[in-house]
């Protein structure tokens, strides 16, 4: 985009030059023109944000705020490139489009257990079994390229407007990665922290909650749309489309989430468990009814749960763009415009829904929910058209 | 007219790229000074006078009764007498030495991990390198004692005369939690034989060399440990007693000593609003943890 800006003064003066020249015969015997087309586009990906964390206030326990990442505007490059054919024979051409963005977040309040583990399975979430962190990290990477193949024909013509079918194939591979860390930086619950043993001990120490999800489509079908031009001046036209593809292909799914629970051991000769301590776990610093310390039978409990899942997915594009168009030298053409495309379902969630621990450590996952998400991609688009 | 549109447009490309730079600056804020202090207190603790305690032998020889004795002499330590009035015999201390084992870490803003200020050798439970304050409370010099007469023998066989006693030199006032009192050996009132001295027994730590009995710290600062705190940081102290303080000698009170810590933020007292707890029970082996954040 600021290129195109930077480059309309030298532009301006070329069509100046061009209209003080007479114009260059078309060659009626000629097949058809080669046409490039490079653009720029900024959109902000709508539908594609991802709850990190819900942020309790320690004031007021109905003021929650979620903690969402949300895909900023971020520009990437839009390539078209083709052949026209003489005598209204058609155009074929070949668009290819990726983009990339990724977001995190993050926010630290050591010892104020504020932030609700969103993503994390609930089971034992939290140092305190509470689902509660007091400090957070999430990120979200969006990835998706686009490739369609499309032939486009005059349907209509008048001095007011042009009509184009428009006819293709589309392969789009769409991919989302979500992960989320939640911290215990410094263990207090309702006033009283966990005494620790000094020096640390890795095994005791809180171990982060870590959740990651990550959904991968990849499907291609055919589309069919139309375009029209509306003329406002000799050099100068309004480009308005629509385009709709269905494709067909594979979502692959897949989310992991580990917390964890201490607990106390029968004694030091077996892995047995005894019982899961209460907050704010005592057992760090008391002794038994036998005057022995808790601390070396305590451990701590992985309670890693993770679902993978595939399956065979429609997905629905929906392309419209309206751009305004300037013949600025010859067969090049400046364009600036707003462009949305919306990939229905291209995105799939899927968590644990349900899981039990029983009191021997043994855990399990009885329910699971998949939830697929829209995401569209919304922006301003600005490039050059050159045809030779 | 174009050449000044393109012109225009040319001046918006270049704004655009200029304004339009990475505005991530670094948060601009002085930073604050946190000290850490710790202090171990009881009700009242015991007061003793005592004296540096030498065991001289003086040999007379009865053939020559005008010469000089050869003297011989060995170094006993302290004696102790219990001071004459109830009223004399304890006083609430200034502070009560208490070894600790301590880490003091900062979460520096926007982190979730600490960083160790404090040296490792500070959380090492055999060497409890960390001491609260004494008892600072000025020594009261008594001068020197009478002395105590051990034996006095004569050997016709030998014709000597052997005089044994105890010389009692230097003596002063001190508290059990004065490091004048602690930092030497002393003659036990259970020793065999003991002189009459009534120290008591063991001590500070069941320790008998110097070493144990460092001047008072914080991780090797004294008398606070000191960090710097910019916006958002956080301090994280942890701190232990000694698990074998054997501290029923130290003081004639029933009640255990409380250990506590005190965190003053550029002079001010913050210690009532961290989150932890600042001051431990009354084990042993009892801990103190709490955190605070520069706001």
């Amino acid at each position: 985009m600021v290129l195109c800006l930077a480059l309309a003064p030298v532009l301006a003066s070329a069509a100046e030059e061009a209209e003080s020249t007479p114009a260059a015969q078309e060659d009626e015997d000629r097949i058809g023109w080669v046409v490039v087309e490079a653009s720029a586009w900024l959109p902000r990906a709508i539908g594609a944000g991802f709850d990190a964390a819900l942020q309790t206030s320690v004031t007021d326990s109905y003021d929650s705020r979620l903690a969402s990442i949300e895909p900023e505007s971020s520009e990437s490059g839009r390539y078209r490139a083709g052949y026209s054919l003489s005598r209204n024979l058609g155009d074929i051409m070949v668009t290819w489009w990726t983009h990339e963005v990724t977001q995190r977040r993050s926010a630290y309040t050591p010892g104020v257990f504020q932030f609700g583990e969103l993503f994390v399975n609930p089971l034992m979430a939290g140092v305190f079994d509470d689902g509660l962190a007091d400090g957070y990290d999430a990120g979200s990477v969006l990835e998706i390229r686009d490739l369609r193949i499309d032939y486009s024909r005059i349907g209509f013509e008048s001095q007011r407007a042009t009509l184009r079918w428009i006819l293709g194939w589309r392969g789009v591979t769409h991919r989302q990665i979500t992960d989320a860390t939640y911290y215990c930086a410094f263990p207090v619950y309702d006033g009283t922290p966990i005494f620790f043993p000094i020096p640390a001990d890795s095994v005791l120490a809180p171990a982060p909650d870590v959740a990651s999800g990550i959904s991968r489509f990849n499907g291609n079908g055919p589309e069919v749309g139309f375009q029209i031009d509306f003329p406002l001046h000799p050099r100068v036209r309004v480009e308005a489309g629509l385009v709709v593809a269905f494709l067909d292909g594979t979502t692959d799914t897949s989310y992991s989430s580990r917390t964890s629970a201490y607990y106390v051991l029968v004694d030091l000769n077996s892995p047995a468990i005894d019982y899961f301590p209460l907050p704010p776990f005592p057992e760090f610093e008391t002794t038994n009814e036998e005057g022995e310390p808790y601390l070396p039978l305590l451990r701590q409990l992985q309670i890693p749960i993770q679902i993978q899942a595939s399956e065979q997915t429609t997905v629905q594009v929906l392309d419209s763009n309206l751009t305004l168009r300037w013949k600025i030298w010859r067969e090049l053409e400046a364009f600036f415009g707003v462009k949305v495309t919306r990939y229905d379902g291209a995105a799939t969630e899927i968590r644990a829904k349900a899981a039990t621990l029983s009191a021997n450590g043994v855990y399990n996952v009885q329910d699971a929910t998949r939830v697929r998400k829209t995401t569209s991609y919304e922006g301003f688009l600005g490039g050059l058209t050159y045809r030779f | 007219m174009r050449r000044r549109l393109g012109g225009a447009l040319f001046a918006i490309a270049l704004l655009a790229a200029v304004c339009g730079c990475d505005t991530n600056q670094p948060a601009q804020g002085s930073a604050a000074n946190a000290q850490v202090y710790f202090s171990g207190n009881v009700a009242s603790v015991a007061v003793y006078d005592v004296w540096d305690a030498k065991l001289v032998t003086l040999t007379y020889y009865l053939s020559t009764p005008t010469a000089p004795p050869s003297a011989a002499s060995l170094s006993l330590g302290l004696w102790c007498d219990v001071p004459a009035t109830v009223a004399e015999q304890s006083r609430i201390p200034a502070g009560y030495p208490f070894r600790y084992q301590v880490t003091i870490e900062k979460i520096p803003a926007g982190s979730p991990t600490p960083i160790l200020l404090s040296d490792a050798l500070y959380e090492d439970e055999r060497a409890l390198a960390s001491v609260t304050e004494y008892d600072a409370t000025p020594l009261v010099p008594l001068g020197d004692h009478n002395g105590i007469l051990v034996s006095d023998t004569v050997s016709t066989t030998l014709g000597t005369r052997t005089v044994v006693l105890v010389e009692l030199t230097n003596g002063r006032r001190v508290s059990t939690a004065s490091r004048e009192f602690l930092i030497y050996p002393k003659i036990a009132q259970t020793a065999v034989p003991s002189y009459g001295s009534k120290c008591p027994i063991g001590g500070f730590g069941n320790a008998s060399s110097a070493n144990a009995f460092p001047p008072a710290a914080v991780a090797g600062s004294s008398p606070s440990f000191g960090v710097e705190l910019a916006t958002g940081d956080t301090i994280v102290v942890r701190a232990k007693k000694d698990e074998t303080p054997m501290t029923w000698v130290l003081y004639n009170s029933q009640n255990p000593p409380a250990f506590s810590s005190t965190l003053v933020v550029d002079g001010r007292d913050v210690s009532g609003t961290v989150l932890g707890r600042t001051a431990s029970g009354a084990g042993t082996d009892e801990a103190i943890a709490y955190s605070y954040t520069q706001r």
